[in-house]
């Protein structure tokens, strides 16, 4: 902790290109837990102020995307959904992925909405991005809380197949967390992310399966089409779990899991070269 | 003992761009120019400002430092140095403790949140553990007088209460290395005397402190030792009077401020309200300091952009006048005056006019637009030079000393051989006195 450092002062060193000690940043981020903790807790005070539906609307988006679905791929396009009634095989897609989306924009967008802090405080500066993922999780909670009453609802019984969801969410966790510092730390450069990120999350809704189950897609392009979005085998992976009691392809699962992990480290490495020159762009 | 700040050759340089940022079409545009052998014309676009040049020093534990220089001489940049909110270009930064920063106070606080969430998250953005802030929280609140407003959000506040929820918060820091810039002048007058004596139990206490400030006899009284800046390199350092001295006579040759800029900056990339120029009887200063002649009215003019209306309804203009940069001689704001900024539109002129009552030497005009609530500038121009010259008493035995007085009244002197005044009579001494 912060205040037993103070009987030897500690040695800091600042020099132009620093290493990038990866870990030893990462630690320094933990120890800096508390502030992580406060900047979520004051962006989900924030977040719902001055609202009347107030939380509500951490529910009414994937809702609300699950009932236009239901009508228009669903009843009036007849995709095929596995079996699963459409609102269940919709929302129970829906409810990660507006995790992953909602997370990742407000990722994306932190730190340069933390300008203020940036040039004036001194901190770890990965704590920023890493808050606003930890306030989209109670959204996150909420409305699992509603795909549980769901799926009692639909008289869905639990199956083994449910041990598997803990993974699928640690796996997105941490490919959100890659994406999140590279976008952020890009953004704080290049303004343009701000805007091209609601559009790549839109078409990135239609690449990943949600309006239609992976089966649908050739069993020989499989293994490209998670290469390319590792989300595609995690948000199937939820819906044929909880819907089917299905565990997903291993070897998809595996390919996801290393790129994900890939993804995350490649990105905070970029992160901590890039977080010397905030204070000075932003 | 090893030191507690060492600096070994440090550079630090900005990049100077037309918009801070840059967009990605520039970037791309830029990387086809220099695939393209033919495209040397154009060059970077991006100009280059040298904060800080090859400065070495060092600090040894429970030393005040104080560092004075002008404005845009790189004080700031030396500490956001050593609180590592930035990184240098070139050398070695050491730093050894925990380093409390009162550079910004205020930095931090969200309007949405109440007092006490945000005594805590202040708090732990400055460094301090939850059990710390927990133990020290009564303390903060009782120094910051706002035990009723606890829990009302801080955009209620009036702008003093926000003030002193930040400095209070910041002030019961338990650091190693304390970092000011001069943040004495915050709140009323009790408060002010609230934070000084603060200040000074602060500086007591034993700790390696760097104080940057303009106001010199607080830099002689409280400190040991001296660093002189001047355009980002170390011009002199030393025992506070010698270093003090030097720095002052600087400002009274007549070739001093010539060629220097006026620095612009802003708390954002785009401020709600941009000063776009500051002109001085009608002229732009180009470099040179602007002629005025004593006894004339100065007059100063600020010209502006908002980004919408409701920015000037939200801000004011405050306008100092600094001698030699070491002295505040004026400071006048529009702050009482809330409709004014609002009556020159989107884009226009503000304009002030004081008699320039002011004793012949180099002045600088610094211009600063203010937000009404937290009172901090969003964008300021300063180092906009002047020279007050009057003719007749400009050099020899009558001129006026800018050693001696900082005003030049017009008076007037007058002999009579009569005495017109009665003269009082000498009280009689009381017994046994003398």
């Amino acid at each position: 902790m912060a205040m037993t450092a103070r009987q030897v002062p500690a040695l800091r060193v600042f020099t132009p290109n620093p290493p990038l000690r990866l870990t030893a940043s990462l630690r320094e981020i933990w120890a800096f837990r508390e502030l992580l903790w406060q900047l979520a807790a004051r962006e989900v005070r924030v977040r719902y102020k001055q609202t009347v539906l107030g939380v509500a609307w951490a529910v009414l988006q994937p809702f609300s995307m699950m009932v236009v679905f239901t009508i228009f791929f669903g009843r009036l396009a007849r995709l095929p959904s596995d079996g699963a009634p459409y609102p269940l095989f919709y929302f129970s897609a829906l409810v990660p992925w507006s995790f992953f989306s909602g997370s990742l924009s407000a990722a994306t967008n932190s730190l340069t909405n933390e300008a203020g802090l940036l040039t004036k405080i001194a901190f770890p500066r990965g704590v920023v991005p890493v808050a606003s993922l930890l306030a989209a999780s109670l959204d996150f909670a909420i409305a699992t809380l509603i795909l549980g009453g769901m799926l009692v609802f639909y008289g869905v019984a639990p199956s083994g197949a449910w041990v598997l969801l803990p993974l699928f969410l640690a796996v997105q966790v941490i490919f959100t967390l890659g994406a999140g510092f590279f976008l952020s730390a890009l953004n704080v450069t290049y303004r343009d992310v701000r805007y091209a990120i609601p559009l790549l999350l839109q078409l990135w809704l239609y690449a990943t399966p949600i309006v239609y189950p992976l089966s649908l897609v050739p069993a020989g392009l499989r293994v490209w089409y998670v290469l390319v979005n590792p989300m595609a085998i995690l948000i199937d992976g939820y819906r044929a779990a909880l819907l089917q009691g299905k565990g997903p392809d291993p070897a998809l699962l595996i390919l996801a899991v290393i790129e994900a992990v890939a993804v995350c480290v490649g990105a905070y490495a970029y992160f901590r070269r890039a977080e010397r020159e905030f204070a000075d762009i932003i | 003992m090893s030191a507690s700040i060492r600096f070994d050759g440090v550079s630090k340089r900005y990049r100077v761009t037309g918009s801070r940022y840059r967009s990605l079409r520039e970037e791309l545009t830029r990387a086809a120019q220099r695939l393209n052998p033919f495209a040397r014309w154009g060059g970077d676009p991006h100009r280059e400002l040298w904060a800080l040049k090859d400065v070495s020093f060092e600090v040894p534990p429970g030393q005040a430092l104080g560092i004075i220089g002008p404005n845009g001489a790189g004080k700031s940049t030396l500490l956001k140095l050593i609180a590592g909110i930035t990184v240098p270009t070139r050398g070695r930064i050491e730093v050894r403790g925990r380093v409390a920063s009162l550079i910004e106070v205020g930095a931090g606080i969200h309007p949405e949140l109440t007092g006490r969430e945000n005594i805590y998250l202040n708090g732990t953005l400055l460094g301090m553990s939850r059990p710390e802030i927990a133990a020290k929280f009564d303390r903060i609140v009782e120094f910051a007088e706002l035990a009723p407003f606890l829990d009302m959000p801080v955009k209620r506040y009036s702008s003093g209460m926000f003030i002193r929820l930040g400095f209070a918060v910041a002030a019961h820091l338990e650091p190693d290395l304390l970092l000011v810039d001069e943040v004495l002048s915050v709140g009323d007058i009790a408060f002010q005397r609230k934070s000084s004596e603060r200040m000074r139990q602060l500086l007591q206490g034993g700790r390696t402190v760097l104080l940057v400030s303009h106001n010199l006899p607080v830099i002689q009284s409280a400190c040991e030792r001296v660093l002189l800046l001047l355009n980002g390199q170390v011009a002199a350092a030393g025992p506070p009077e010698e270093v003090v001295r030097t720095y002052v006579s600087l400002f009274q040759t007549p070739e001093a401020g010539a060629g220097t800029r006026p620095i612009r900056e802003s708390s954002e990339a785009e401020p709600p309200v941009r000063i776009l120029e500051v002109t001085i009887g009608g002229k732009a200063y180009v470099g040179d300091p602007l002629p005025v002649m004593w006894g004339e009215p100065l007059t100063v003019q600020i010209h502006y952009a908002a980004r919408h209306p409701s920015a000037l309804a939200d801000a004011y203009l405050a306008l100092a006048v600094w001698r030699g940069d070491a002295l505040r001689v004026v400071y006048e704001t529009t702050e009482g005056d809330p409709d004014l900024l609002a009556k020159g539109g989107m884009r226009g002129t503000i304009t002030c006019t004081l008699p320039a009552y002011l004793v012949p030497a180099l002045y600088s005009v610094n211009v600063a637009m203010h937000d009404r609530v937290t009172r901090a500038p969003c964008d300021s121009l300063s180092n906009v030079l002047f020279r007050v010259t009057a003719a007749g008493r400009g050099d020899g035995a009558t001129a006026w000393d800018p050693n001696r007085s900082v005003l030049a009244l017009p008076s007037t002197w007058s002999a009579d051989p009569e005495p017109r005044v009665a003269a009082v009579p000498p009280a009689p001494l009381p017994e046994g006195s003398g």
